[in-house]
């Protein structure tokens, strides 16, 4: 026995060694050689022709002919990136000459799946793929995750702030319904390992897979109900070096700004509004009205357009350098990149402290590196590192809750004008907060301004590394196809945050009586002479959070072909720590099995069974199992069907049942109670002592549980007309049980806050239908059109609501989504109205809620319940969730020589939003610090306009009828945007030869050039919660012109 | 050499794998305790016990500015500033609970957490026999069973009967369960009382003072079992339910008498208010004694069951803060109505329409002593020595009109709780005032009124010494009213005026006076909705300077309708379970 392996082992090495040089090993064998050509017969150079199964391979010379040893039954491979890889069986000829077929950019011939990959013929799970070229496509900035949004059949991308550098902190990922009443993020891997991918520089992907239905996920066991991301990166291919610099530049601007009436439109408003208050004495004068029409006294009664003066086109930045490439021993792709984004505010030009970048304003820098290396140790050992990391700073304003520069640059505008302002010999344009008093009270018609930035800024930094090491060893001496692996990935991320405050709010202060200015504090009013306040540089970097994981793990892989019979085989273990600085690490531990045959890829079986643990639930509790079976058929490979359907080129049918779990958001220790100190309570005693206390833990849910959800999916891929059009449908269905959550059924008298519990239960299903046409009218001339859409629908089944709560409150049959947002501050319910009341005697007809009386002109609240009066067991809940129920996209691309252009569409439907606090900032004029009125609040109800969209205007906006939770604050937030086009030109040829340039790429790209929405204030409809009603940096608009160079 | 390897690898393979479950057997190292560390220890055992004091709901504090006290016809707070006002004026007492600063709703009902902790403690005190000695056990367990009857009595006055839960709930129990009837809670609440009375100290010692005490238990008791007996909820009139009541006030009363542990605070010497009339500063010269039940430290006799920890208003100098005197930081004055002007007796006796002394042109002499303790009114100066008067007639500094929201509504304001001389000129700091839940007054007067609905004025509790107007006389002689006229005392109903009549000017502003009206089934009445202030119209001929009547128009109309007798039960908990029922009407 050992002798025979070490004679093998010698082999091995000797053919490592002959790798490189052509075999000529004499026998039965005979030179071939051929031209290869593409489909309008022009020469293909760099065509690699290898014997299939062997290491004899060659390359086609410059005009596409090629010279190899083969023997008769042997295969030749022919392929070249881009093109279809095709076989020829060595016969009795002694050339072959071959034409190859582009492939379309969307059909790739291999599938990333959990733990590997698969030939997509074969796939019988929902497995969408894009490639990182198509990612580099949309010009997102910081913010990768977003580029995702439309591309990917039953992924929804939200982003609802777009604050440079934070990103992808309110970036919502879901795939496919979001079945859960708990936390619907996807399983994110980056090769293979649990990690963001939020800071990896696009140029650095290769391809990003989800995996959407049971066979695909079971695998990840308990953390894979939520569907799974797999992000995979470049790596080096064998051949020369290949440098692609890449240099890109970005206009950015606010896609949609809310737009204010002047000065005034404003005043006249506001009269309206205090008359319909009765506020008679505060009215503002006829006299004064008149000044501000006029524009006489533009200090005292000014006219200025924030909007305008605060926001101003900025720039971005994106470079990268990677270099690709390796031979026999060793491959790499190296990777450097970096992003500036700057700020679309004009912070930085008001804001005093202009040293060392040291300003208010937003911006963010980002290095990115990365090394991929493979090593050939020996012909059957192969060691994979990777070595990434990234470096952030980043900055903005400390006053910076839920954006409030945004929110109040948008909301107080108090018209002032800049002439005013330039009187100062600091050249700081104040910014006004509280505003203008004469507001509140005229007869006083003090001005109060604030700088934008006035209370410092604040520095991140965040560094994360990753570093991953996997030895692989093919093990065809025990038996062939078998290779084993072991992986070790080591992955550290901390951020950091220092901050210069002010050590008090400071602005200017008019006094109209005698137009003199001073300074003022948030404490008192200064002397105009009185120094700024310094910027305080003492304070101490702190750490905001860190997390490291390390994951290891044991693979061994089995592929083989019987004859028609194909086998393959994967078991996996792995275990993965994750520490946050702050927190008790987490564990967690999974051992995989799956195995697949099929018979010549044709009838496809695959089966699967993760047993995967989490430390998060009670001893006995951690481990469980989860199934997954799938069955394939490749119609189109039957004879009946070749014969028959000329037209019908390919058709494959797919099922998949499987059950998969979720630990997602679960909180840990659930299952212990304990008893911890707690703060002093009542005072006894003389002197009086205050006892310290000892509280008691939450109520312990022994048999806490991850959620399991039962998927089933069928899926169809259809080719038609030599391939040229193809239709991918999938369908599925989920049951989702077990979901934790707080019971609802909870009463006060239980004497605890909530207790935690399995009950939720819910269903969902979907459909996702893919639509492509791929076509090359001539050489010059291809067309591409694709279009995806999903739709998804979900209902709580089981939300463990009281038996007595009424129909029209309770979730329990209402979308998931719906469910979810249930008990949040922002009213997830509302009141519906009948439009406004029309009339005095309306007034006297209609139930009425209790607080502030209505007036003509205000809403009219439908009782629904029919008890006479309007309160909260009227609310009803909206019919439609926050992520939407219903995405799709359609992407175009024509090229035409060397001219390629690219239209991306997208669009969200039945999507309903809750704006913050009843829309109390957005909704109602004159509210809450928010002086001004938006154009769009001129169709008021007036007696002359009763056929409004706004009901009457009020001076405040809690305090007015309108006021309410009511069916108005909750929106409709679909939208239809023409996300990118991009135009660009590929320059190639001598003259850039001899400068060493391959190829050049000019790219000039358009992103979220125009978006449509039925929601009229203005304001990005995306990421409504926080965008339109400016708790959030607004979503931008770019344009991007991109220069790349290959060498 | 190649075996070599894959044995290896297959070796280190095997170690990995072997003790999966051990690898995610890991508990978060804790600053936690576990159930032994807590129970088996006397001073954990307390400190856990401890908290359930901490839903004991304070009447004085900042938060609550007069809201109890403004829900019925005690005084006005004007509702602008506190949302739940209003709210609570126009009767919508659902939303109350959801409102910002509705702590009379909101934090009362929380207290079911406080009866969760007194259930575990009493559920868990096994665990520490032989750990304490046997009188720090029957502490440990009275207190936890008196702090359970007094949230449940707390719930009893506000929403009614309650399910009386004598365990913690469970994770997994059903939480479907029924109401009991007020009459059922009141006797658990009784039960709960008597076996803490039995427990708990007569007296803690200075360490602890503070901390319910025998007495505390049967106050709870006599109270409880008034409310049972009173007509809003003993509605066939049961007069064995009177009896319980006035057998509780008086075991509490025999036994204050027996061994001298509560007696009313006596006056001593004279104060003076001084105010401005026409003929120059007159001087009003009264008993004193009557604030320093108030303001002590660290008791005093007439102290059964209060909120220990003092409120030392500081700055706001008391609760129903009086705006022209702080001026600045002042956001809430409180305005006694003329309702309870009208209510303080003449110095002879009488109510003041039947006084023929009564000049009602000159209102403010000659009236009951607690008059001047509890209300300030026009031209009266009462600061450290300044010369200023207040000004709250009609069109006055401080009287509320426009814009100047927070001054006076009424023409009065009030005193209670706003210790001597102490004011912004003054720069002393305010006393330490209590929130007192009983005193031995209140409980004379339980007495008086179990006794007379039992048999009248002169009915003395068989095996008492003290007939129903003796109990009363009692408290009037303390600030030295006469007794209670003869012509009051002709039957159960004329006296039964008088008893509402002395608690109503006795417990002012003590937040007693809205849950009598609500027991008595009297608040839902005009007089007691409408609330009325003066006007003062100057007038020099006038003894005062000023025309005084009655405004013509009510300053606020509460709304209270029969659901109100019985306040709601939050929407969340009312709609969880057909079992428990929301109160009628809501």
């Amino acid at each position: 026995m050992k002798p025979d392996f070490i004679t093998k082992m010698r082999l091995h090495a000797w053919m490592c060694l002959f790798i490189l040089l052509p075999l000529t090993v004499a026998g039965q064998q005979k030179t071939i050689t051929g031209k290869v050509v593409d489909e309008f017969g022009e020469t293909l150079p760099g065509v690699t022709v290898v014997v299939d199964g062997t290491t004899r391979g060659v390359s086609t010379d410059i005009d596409g002919n090629y010279s190899i040893s083969a023997s008769p039954g042997e295969v030749l491979v022919f392929s070249s990136v881009g093109m279809n890889t095709q076989k020829i069986t060595v016969g009795a000829e002694a050339v072959i000459n071959v034409t190859l077929s582009e492939t379309t950019a969307e059909i790739e011939s291999v599938v990333v799946v959990g733990y590997g990959v698969q030939k997509k013929e074969t796939v019988v799970g929902a497995v969408s793929q894009i490639s990182g070229e198509r990612l580099k496509d949309v010009k997102m900035g910081g913010a990768i995750e977003n580029s995702l949004q439309g591309v990917l059949p039953g992924m929804v991308v939200l982003m609802q702030d777009a604050t440079p550098g934070e990103e992808s902190k309110s970036i919502t990922m879901q795939i496919r319904a979001g079945a859960s009443m708990g936390n619907n993020s996807p399983l994110i891997l980056v090769d293979g390992v649990e990690r963001s991918f939020t800071n990896l520089d696009p140029e650095e992907i290769s391809s990003i897979s989800i995996l959407k239905d049971a066979s695909a996920t079971a695998v990840y066991g308990v953390k894979g109900a939520n569907g799974v991301v797999i992000v995979n990166t470049k790596r080096g291919s064998e051949g020369a070096l290949q440098l692609d610099f890449t240099a890109e530049t970005s206009l950015k601007m606010a896609t949609r700004l809310p737009e204010y009436m002047n000065s005034y439109e404003t005043m006249l408003l506001r009269n309206e509004a205090y008359k319909n208050d009765g506020k008679w004495s505060s009215l503002i004068s006829d006299e004064a009205l008149e000044h501000y029409r006029t524009g006489d006294s533009p200090y005292l009664y000014p006219d200025f357009d924030w909007m305008d003066f605060y926001f101003k086109p900025a720039f971005d930045q994106n470079y990268n350098i990677n270099a690709r490439g390796g031979n026999a021993f060793v491959k790499y792709f190296v990777s450097i990149g970096y992003l500036n984004e700057s700020d679309i505010f004009d912070v930085g030009s008001i804001f005093p402290y202009k040293f060392e970048k040291k300003d208010a304003s937003y911006w963010h820098n980002r290095y990115t590196f990365r090394n991929n290396l493979d090593f050939n140790l020996t012909k059957s050992t192969k060691l994979t590192v990777n070595l990434a990391g990234n470096i952030k700073v980043w900055n903005k304003p400390v006053d910076d809750y839920t954006q409030e520069q945004w929110y109040e640059a948008v909301t107080a505008l108090p018209y002032y004008p800049q002439e005013a302002l330039e009187q100062f010999p600091d050249d700081y344009i104040p910014y006004d907060q509280d505003g203008i008093r004469y507001f509140e009270n005229p007869q006083q018609g003090e001005v109060r301004l604030m700088w934008i930035g006035g209370m410092g800024f604040r520095r991140n930094k965040s560094n994360g590394v990753a570093t991953d090491v996997n030895l692989e060893q093919k093990l065809d001496f025990i038996t062939e196809g078998l290779s084993a692996s072991v992986f070790y990935s080591f992955n550290n991320n901390n951020e950091y945050m220092k901050e210069y405050p002010l050590d008090y709010l400071f602005g200017y202060y008019l006094n109209p009586a005698d137009s003199t200015w001073s300074r003022y504090t948030n404490w008192q009013v200064l002397d105009p002479d009185t120094p700024q306040p310094k910027l305080i540089t003492s304070r101490n970097e702190t750490l905001q959070s860190a997390g490291r994981s390390t994951y290891y793990k044991g693979q061994i892989d089995y592929a083989r072909s019987f004859g028609r019979h194909n086998v393959t085989g994967v078991g996996v273990f792995s275990r993965r720590q994750y520490r946050g600085i702050f927190n008790f690490p987490s564990y967690e531990e999974n051992w995989v099995a799956r195995g697949t045959y099929n018979y010549n890829e044709k009838y496809l079986f695959e089966a699967s069974v993760a047993y995967t643990g989490s430390e998060k639930f009670a001893p006995g509790l951690r481990f469980g199992a989860f199934p997954s079976f799938a069955v394939g058929w490749v119609g189109s490979e039957e004879n009946f069907w070749k014969d028959k359907l000329s037209w019908f080129n390919y058709f494959k049918t797919r099922f998949s049942w499987g059950m998969v779990g979720s630990d997602a958001g679960i909180g840990r220790w659930l299952y212990i109670s304990e008893y911890t100190n707690s703060s002093a309570t009542q005072g006894f005693g003389y002197p009086m002592t205050w006892y310290p206390s000892i509280q008691e833990g939450t109520i312990p849910v022994t048999d806490a549980t991850w959620e399991t959800a039962v998927k089933s999916n069928l899926g169809f891929e259809m080719g038609f007309l030599q391939n040229r059009v193809t239709l991918n449908v999938d369908l599925y269905d989920e049951h989702r049980k077990d979901i934790l959550q707080a019971r609802r059924s909870v009463p006060s008298w239980v004497g605890v806050a909530s207790i935690s519990g399995n009950s939720g239960e819910t269903k969902a299903h979907g459909v996702e239908v893919e639509l492509g046409y791929n076509h090359s009218f001539s050489r010059d001339f291809t067309l591409q059109l694709r279009g995806i859409l999903s739709a998804n629908e979900s209902r709580v089944v089981s939300y463990d609501e009281p038996d007595a709560k009424p129909e029209n409150v309770s979730v329990e049959g209402k979308p998931v989504g719906v469910a979810q947002r249930m008990g949040y501050y922002t009213p997830a319910s509302a009141i519906q109205d009948a439009g406004f009341y029309q009339s005095f005697d309306e007034l006297f007809i209609w139930p009425l809620a209790s607080g502030p009386k209505p007036i003509v002109g205000d809403f009219k609240y439908i009782d629904y319940n029919g008890d006479g009066v309007v309160n909260d067991l009227d609310r009803i809940v909206p019919r439609n969730p926050y992520v939407p129920v219903f995405t799709w996209g359609a992407n175009l691309a024509a090229i035409y020589k060397n001219l390629t252009l690219r239209v991306d569409f997208y669009g969200i439907g039945s999507t309903t939003y809750a704006m913050r606090q009843g829309g109390m900032f957005y909704l109602y004029p004159f509210t809450q610090n928010k002086d001004n009125a938006m154009t769009a609040q001129a169709n008021h109800w007036t007696p002359e306009n009763r056929d409004a969209e706004w009901p009457a205007v009020h001076s405040m906006a809690t305090d007015q009828y309108n006021y309410l939770g009511n069916e108005f604050s909750i929106v409709d937030g679909r939208y239809t945007r023409l996300k990118n086009v991009a135009l660009s030109y590929k320059l190639e040829g001598d003259r850039l030869q001899k400068v060493g340039i391959r190829q050049m790429d000019l790219t000039l790209t358009g992103t979220n050039l125009a978006t449509w929405t039925p929601f009229k204030l203005g304001g990005d409809p995306e990421g409504f919660n926080s965008g339109v009603d400016f708790g959030a940096y607004p979503m931008m608009k770019r344009f991007t012109l991109e220069v790349r160079m290959t060498f | 050499m190649k075996m070599k390897k894959i044995t290896i690898i297959l070796v280190s393979v095997a170690l990995i794998f072997q003790g999966c479950e051990e690898y995610l057997d890991k508990v978060q190292d804790s600053t936690g305790m576990d159930e032994q560390q807590v129970f088996t220890d006397y001073n954990n055992f307390r400190k856990f016990e401890d908290r359930m004091y901490k839903d004991m709901f304070n009447y004085l504090a900042d938060y609550d500015y007069g809201m109890i006290a403004s829900m019925c016809d005690e005084g006005y707070t004007e509702s602008a500033q506190w949302e739940t006002m209003g709210v609570v004026q126009t009767g919508d007492w659902i939303r109350a609970y959801s409102t910002a600063q509705a702590l009379q709703f909101s934090a009362v009902w929380d207290a079911w957490e406080s009866i969760r902790i007194a259930n575990i403690c009493l559920q868990k005190l096994p665990m520490l026999e032989g750990n304490a000695t046997q009188q720090q056990m029957n502490q440990l367990e009275g207190q936890a069973r008196f702090m359970r009857a007094w949230y449940y009595y707390e719930f009893l006055i506000r929403q009614g009967g309650m399910p009386y839960l004598e365990v913690p709930l469970g994770g997994s129990d059903n939480y479907a369960m029924p109401r009991l009837s007020f009459h059922e809670t009141a006797l658990k609440i009784a039960e709960d009382c008597d076996a803490a009375a039995d427990l708990l100290p007569e007296e803690w010692d200075m360490a602890n003072i503070g901390r319910p005490t025998k007495g505390a238990a049967m106050a709870v008791k006599a109270s409880a079992l008034l409310f049972d007996a009173s007509p809003s909820n003993n509605t066939s009139n049961n007069t064995e339910y009177w009896t319980a009541a006035a057998e509780a006030a008086w075991d509490l009363i025999d036994y204050a008498q027996s061994t001298g542990q509560y007696k009313l605070v006596q006056s001593g010497g004279t104060d003076q208010v001084t105010y401005r009339a026409p003929g120059g500063v007159q001087t009003i010269t009264y008993p004193s004694g009557f604030d320093s039940i108030f303001m002590y430290t660290p008791y005093n006799d007439e102290i059964i069951w209060e909120l220990y920890e003092a409120v030392n208003s500081g700055s706001q100098f008391s609760t129903f803060t009086i705006a022209s005197l702080a001026e600045g930081g002042i956001i809430q004055g409180y305005s006694p109505s003329q309702n309870i002007v009208d209510l303080f007796e003449t110095k002879n006796g009488l109510a003041i329409g039947d006084d023929p002394e009564y000049d009602a042109q000159n209102p403010y002499i000659e009236r009951d002593p607690r008059f001047y303790h509890s209300i300030l009114f026009n031209r009266e100066r009462w600061t450290s020595g300044t010369d200023l008067y207040l000004e709250l007639y009609n069109g006055g500094r401080d009287r509320g009109s426009g814009d100047l929201k927070h001054f006076s509504y009424t023409g009065y304001l009030a005193r209670k709780f706003w210790g001597k001389n102490v004011d912004l000129w003054s720069g002393a700091s305010a006393p330490f005032t209590h929130t007192i839940y009983f005193r031995y007054a209140d409980i004379l007067l339980m007495y008086a009124e179990a006794a007379n609905e039992i048999g009248g004025p002169n009915f003395t509790l068989p095996g008492a010494t003290m007939s129903a107007v003796q109990a009363v006389n009692k408290v009037r002689e303390r600030v030295e009213m006469p007794g209670v006229n003869p012509m009051y005392l002709a039957n159960k109903d004329t006296f039964r005026q008088r008893i509402k009549n002395e608690r109503a000017v006795e417990l002012y502003l003590e937040g007693k006076r809205f849950f009598d009206l609500s027991r008595w089934g009297d608040a839902h009445k005009l007089q007691h909705k409408q609330l009325y202030g003066v006007d003062l119209i100057e007038n020099p001929g006038r003894p005062t300077g000023y025309n005084i009547s009655r405004t013509s128009l009510p300053v606020v109309t509460l709304t209270f309708e029969q659901k109100h007798y019985k306040w709601p039960i939050p929407l969340s908990d009312a709609l969880m379970f057909k079992e428990f029922k929301q109160n009628p009407g809501w």
